[in-house]
C-alpha cells in the first residue's frame, strides 16, 4: 500500500510540473496547448537517446531542456498568425508528428520497442528508500517550477500575459509585443516540461512512443481543469488528485468483472468524465483563481 | 497514374464526408469540433453493433441504422454538452470536444474491446481500371460519397433550408432578425455533421477496418481540409479534401531518393499521417484563411 | 504630427475607406464623425495598426506607421481606446491600469523572477500614478474589483485611464461617451480638456455632436469611407453635405444630453 502510494506521489509530482506548465500557458496566457506531451517527450527522448550512446545523463537532460526551449519558442511564434483555436490544433499536430517520428525512426529512437538502457537514479538504495528519494526530487522540481510560475504570474510580465489571455488587442494597443510575450512564456514552460520528461524517464527507466500519446496531454488538461485553471496551487492539487484517481482505477478489473482489455477504456472514461464534468459544472476548478490585490510595495 | 486517381477519389471522399460536417458545425456555432472525427468511428462501430442486433441483415441496412443513430447522437451531444460549453467560450467548447473525443473512444473500448473489427464486406475480385486494381466496393464508396456530397451541396444551394444554413453561418444575428429559426438550423447542422461523419466512417471501414483510432487518425487531415477550404465553406472543404488526398497519394509515390540524388528512397507508408500533419502546418502558416475562407489570422 | 494620405481599405468587395486624407497637428483636438458604417472605426484601426491599408500611407512624427504592429505604434506615443471596453474579468482595476504602464524592467523574464529593488520601485511608482489617475476618474474605490464587473460607463473611463498610463502624445478615442452615464460625462470632458491643455493631441470618434463641439477644434466628416468635409464643429449642422450623409440613416447628429445651459458652452476651444 505504501509503495503504491509512494509511486503515485512521485508520478503525481512530475505530472504536477506538467500541470504548472500547462497552467502557465493556458491558464495564465490563454494559450491552448493540446500538444504539451511533445515537450515532455523531447526531454524524455533526449534522456533516452543520450543513454543509448553513453552520453552522461546531465548532458542528456540539458540537451532536452535546450531543444524544448527552442521548440517552445517556435510554437509560440506560430501565435503570431494563428487565432487561439487554430493554434491549439497546430500544437496537437506537432505532438503527433513528433510521436510518429519517435515511432518510425528505429535507428534513432528504437521505434516502438522503446529505449530501455536508461540509467536509474538512486540505484544503490532499497525500493522504499528509492521512492522516497524520488519523491523528494520530484517535489523539489515541482517547488522550483511552481515558484518560477507564480513569480512570472504575479509581476508585470504576468499581468501582460493575463491581459493577453482575455483581451489580446488591448495588450497590443498598450504597447506590448504580444508575440514576444507568447514566445517567452512558451520558452519558459517548455523546458520545465522537458525536465519532467527527463526525470520521468529516469524513474521508469524506459521511454517509448506510447508515452507521447495524446492521452498524456489529456491527463494534464484534466488535472488543470479539475484543480483550477489559473491557480498554481489549484493545478498542483489537481495533479495529485487526478493521478490518484487514475491510478486507483488500475484495480477496476480486479474489483469488477470487466475484461482487462476493456478496463483500459474504463480508466480513461473515469478521467474523461472528471474533465467533462468539471468543464460543464465547475469550470473554475477546485481552487479557483483569485483576484490579486496589489500591495503598495509591489 | 490510375492508382493515384483512385486513391485520391477514395481517400478524398472519405475525408470530404467527415470534413464537410466539421466545417458546417463551425459555420453554425463557430468552434472546431475535435470530436467530429469520432462520429466516423461511431458510425463504423455502430454498423457492427447494428449487425449483431438485427443478426445478419444486409450491410446497407445496418449502415443506415448506424448513420441515423449517430446523427441523432450528434444533436444530443450538442444539447447536452456543447451548447453549455459554448456559453462560456469557443475555447471551452474545444477543450470539451477533445475530452469528448477521448471519452467516446474509451467508451467504445469498454464495450467492444480494443481489437479492430471488420465490416461484413464480401471478398471481391479487383478489376483493372486505368491501371489500378479497384474492387466493386471501392467503386461503390466513390459513387455513394459523390452522390451524398452532391446532394448536400444541392440542398445548401437550392433549398430554403440551405439558404438558412448559409445565412446563419454568415451572420447569426442578421439571420435571426430575418426570421430564421436559428436553433432549428443549428440542430439540422449537427444532424448533418453526425450523418455525414458516420457515412464517412462506414465508407472508410469498408475500405479498411473498424478500429478505435480510425477517427482520430483522420483528425488532422480532416482539420486541414476544413481549414484549407475555409472554415464554414462546405464546398471548400470538399474540394480541399480531394486536393489533400491527391497530395498524400503523390507524396507517397514520389521517389524522393531520385529527387535528392541518393538512390531510390520512398517515404514509408507509416508516415502517411505525417503528410497530413505537415500539410496542416503548412496551411496554417501560409494561408490560414483557406481558399474561400474567413479570418483565421490575427490582424 | 499625424498625417493620413490617400488611405484606402476594402473588405471583400465593401469599401471601408477610400482616398482618405487627414491631418492632425501637435496638441490639436480633432473630431471624427459620420453615420454608422462610414469607416470611422476602420480608420482608427488603420491608425493604431490593427488594419493594414490597401493603399496610402500614415505618417506619425515623420515616420511611416501604416502596416506596423499595434504595439510598435503605441510605443511611439500613439494610443487608443476601444468602442467596446470589455474589460477583463480576472484582472483588478488597478492591475489593468498597471498594464498600461511601461514597466520595462518588470516586463522581462529576469525582472519577474528576481525582482530586485529597482523593479519594485518602478512598480510602486506606477501604482502611485495609477491610483492618482483612478482618483481623478472617480474609480479609486473600485481599484481591487475585477475590471469586468464595472458598469459600462466606468469601464469606458477605465480604458481612458489605462491609455493615459502610457503618456501618449496622440490619443485616439473610439466613442468615449457611448454608454457613459450623464453624471460621469463631465469627468470625461474635464479630463480630456486638461489633456488638451497639457498638449496631448486627441482624435475623438463620436456620435454625440454636442460632445464634439465642446472639445474639438476641427471635425472630419466621413460617409461611406470618404471624407466629405473638414470643418468647424459649429458648421456641422448647417453643412448640407453633412446633413445629407445622415439623412436616410436612423442616426442623426444629435446634441445628446446637454441642456440649453451647455449649449452656450459650445464654443470652439482655443
Amino acid at each position: 500500500m505504501l509503495e503504491f502510494l509512494l509511486g503515485v506521489a512521485v508520478v503525481a509530482a512530475l505530472f504536477g510540473v506538467l500541470a504548472v506548465c500547462l497552467n502557465l500557458e493556458a491558464g495564465v496566457t490563454g494559450l491552448l496547448n493540446f500538444g504539451l506531451v511533445a515537450f515532455f517527450g523531447i526531454g524524455a527522448y533526449a534522456t533516452g537517446i543520450a543513454s543509448l550512446h553513453g552520453v552522461s545523463w546531465e548532458l542528456g537532460m540539458l540537451i532536452g531542456v535546450v531543444l524544448a526551449a527552442l521548440a517552445g519558442a517556435g510554437v509560440g511564434l506560430l501565435g503570431r498568425t494563428l487565432a487561439a483555436e487554430y493554434w491549439a490544433v497546430a500544437t496537437l499536430a506537432l505532438a503527433e508528428l513528433l510521436r510518429l517520428i519517435a515511432l518510425n525512426t528505429d535507428s534513432v529512437t528504437e521505434g516502438a520497442r522503446g529505449i530501455t538502457t536508461v540509467e536509474p537514479f538512486f540505484g544503490s538504495l532499497g525500493p522504499t528508500e528509492r521512492d522516497l528519494a524520488w519523491l523528494g526530487l520530484g517535489l523539489a522540481l515541482l517547488a522550483v517550477c511552481a515558484f518560477v510560475a507564480s513569480r512570472v504570474t504575479e509581476t508585470q510580465f504576468g499581468r501582460i500575459l493575463r491581459l493577453v489571455r482575455e483581451r489580446e488587442e488591448l495588450a497590443a494597443a498598450l504597447g506590448h509585443d504580444v508575440v514576444s510575450a507568447k514566445v517567452r512564456v512558451m520558452a519558459i514552460s517548455a523546458p520545465m516540461a522537458a525536465l519532467a520528461g527527463s526525470l520521468y524517464t529516469h524513474y521508469i527507466t524506459f521511454i517509448g512512443p506510447q508515452e507521447m500519446a495524446p492521452f498524456g496531454t489529456f491527463l494534464v488538461w484534466t488535472m488543470v481543469v479539475v484543480g483550477g485553471l489559473g491557480s498554481v496551487y489549484g493545478v498542483i492539487a489537481g495533479a495529485f488528485l487526478v493521478q490518484l484517481l487514475y491510478e486507483v482505477t488500475r484495480f477496476i478489473d480486479d474489483i469488477t468483472d470487466i475484461s482487462p482489455e476493456s478496463a483500459g477504456g474504463v480508466r480513461v472514461l473515469v478521467v474523461g468524465a472528471a474533465l467533462l464534468g468539471f468543464l460543464l459544472f465547475h469550470p473554475a476548478g477546485l481552487i479557483p483563481e483569485r483576484l490579486r490585490r496589489i500591495r503598495a510595495e509591489g | 497514374m490510375g492508382e493515384v486517381l483512385f486513391d485520391t477519389l477514395i481517400d478524398g471522399s472519405e475525408l470530404a464526408l467527415i470534413a464537410v460536417g466539421m466545417t458546417l458545425v463551425f459555420g453554425a456555432v463557430k468552434f472546431a469540433n475535435i470530436a467530429q472525427v469520432e462520429f466516423a468511428t461511431l458510425g463504423a462501430y455502430g454498423t457492427v453493433l447494428a449487425g449483431s442486433l438485427i443478426g445478419g441483415g444486409p450491410l446497407v441496412v445496418e449502415a443506415i441504422l448506424s448513420i441515423v443513430g449517430v446523427g441523432l447522437i450528434a444533436v444530443g451531444l450538442y444539447h447536452l454538452i456543447f451548447k453549455r460549453l459554448l456559453i462560456r467560450s469557443p475555447a471551452t467548447a474545444m477543450i470539451g470536444s477533445l475530452a469528448l473525443s477521448i471519452l467516446l473512444r474509451a467508451l467504445i473500448q469498454t464495450i467492444t474491446g480494443p481489437r479492430p473489427k471488420e465490416l461484413d464486406v464480401p471478398l471481391e475480385r479487383a478489376n483493372d481500371i486505368l491501371g489500378a486494381l479497384v474492387t466493386p466496393s471501392q467503386v461503390r464508396i466513390i459513387v455513394i460519397s459523390v452522390v451524398a456530397l452532391a446532394a448536400l451541396m444541392a440542398v445548401l444551394r437550392l433549398t430554403a433550408l440551405g439558404r438558412s444554413i448559409r445565412a446563419v453561418s454568415a451572420n447569426p444575428d442578421l439571420a435571426a432578425a430575418a426570421g430564421i429559426d436559428v436553433r432549428r438550423v443549428i440542430d439540422v447542422v449537427w444532424l448533418l455533421a453526425g450523418l455525414f461523419g458516420a457515412l464517412g466512417g462506414v465508407m472508410y471501414a469498408i475500405d479498411n477496418q473498424v478500429s478505435l483510432e480510425m477517427g482520430f487518425g483522420l483528425l488532422l487531415p480532416v482539420f486541414a481540409a476544413a481549414l484549407l477550404g475555409g472554415f464554414g465553406s462546405p464546398g471548400g472543404a470538399i474540394l480541399a479534401s480531394y486536393l489533400l488526398a491527391l497530395a498524400e497519394s503523390v507524396v507517397l509515390r514520389v521517389d524522393w531518393g531520385e529527387v535528392i540524388n541518393t538512390g531510390s528512397a520512398y517515404l514509408d507508408s507509416s508516415y502517411r499521417p505525417a503528410i497530413g500533419f505537415v500539410l496542416l502546418l503548412l496551411v496554417l502558416l501560409i494561408r490560414p484563411q483557406g481558399i474561400f475562407g474567413r479570418e483565421a489570422r490575427r490582424a | 504630427m499625424l498625417r493620413v494620405e490617400r488611405v484606402s481599405k476594402h473588405f471583400s468587395g465593401i469599401t471601408a475607406l477610400e482616398e482618405v486624407d487627414m491631418r492632425l497637428d501637435a496638441g490639436e483636438t480633432l473630431g471624427l464623425v459620420g453615420p454608422n458604417g462610414s469607416g470611422k472605426s476602420t480608420l482608427l484601426n488603420v491608425l493604431s495598426g490593427f488594419i493594414r491599408p490597401d493603399r496610402g500611407r500614415v505618417t506619425f512624427k515623420g515616420e511611416r506607421i501604416d502596416g506596423r504592429r499595434p504595439w510598435a505604434i503605441a510605443e511611439r506615443g500613439l494610443e487608443r481606446t476601444f468602442q467596446l471596453p470589455a474589460q477583463p474579468q480576472r484582472l483588478t482595476v488597478l492591475e489593468v491600469m498597471l498594464t498600461g504602464a511601461h514597466l520595462r524592467r518588470g516586463e522581462t523574464v529576469w525582472g519577474s523572477l528576481v525582482s530586485p529593488r529597482r523593479v519594485r520601485a518602478e512598480q510602486a511608482a506606477a501604482v502611485e500614478r495609477a491610483r492618482g489617475l483612478l482618483d481623478e476618474l472617480t474609480l479609486l474605490e473600485l481599484e481591487h474589483d475585477a475590471a469586468g464587473t464595472l458598469s459600462g460607463g466606468q469601464q469606458k473611463l477605465l480604458s481612458l485611464g489605462v491609455a493615459l498610463m502610457g503618456d501618449p502624445e496622440v490619443l485616439l478615442l473610439d466613442e468615449p461617451t457611448a454608454g457613459v452615464h450623464r453624471s460621469l460625462r463631465h469627468v470625461l470632458v474635464e479630463r480630456l480638456r486638461s489633456l488638451h491643455d497639457a498638449g496631448t493631441a486627441l482624435v475623438i470618434v463620436e456620435h454625440d455632436i454636442g460632445f464634439v463641439t465642446e472639445l474639438c477644434e476641427r471635425v472630419y466628416v466621413l460617409d461611406k469611407g470618404h471624407v466629405i468635409t473638414s470643418c468647424l464643429p459649429t458648421e456641422l449642422a448647417s453643412d448640407p453635405r453633412v446633413v445629407e450623409a445622415y439623412l436616410g440613416t436612423k442616426k442623426r447628429p444629435t446634441a445628446a444630453s446637454p441642456t440649453s445651459a451647455s449649449r452656450e458652452q459650445r464654443k470652439v476651444p482655443s
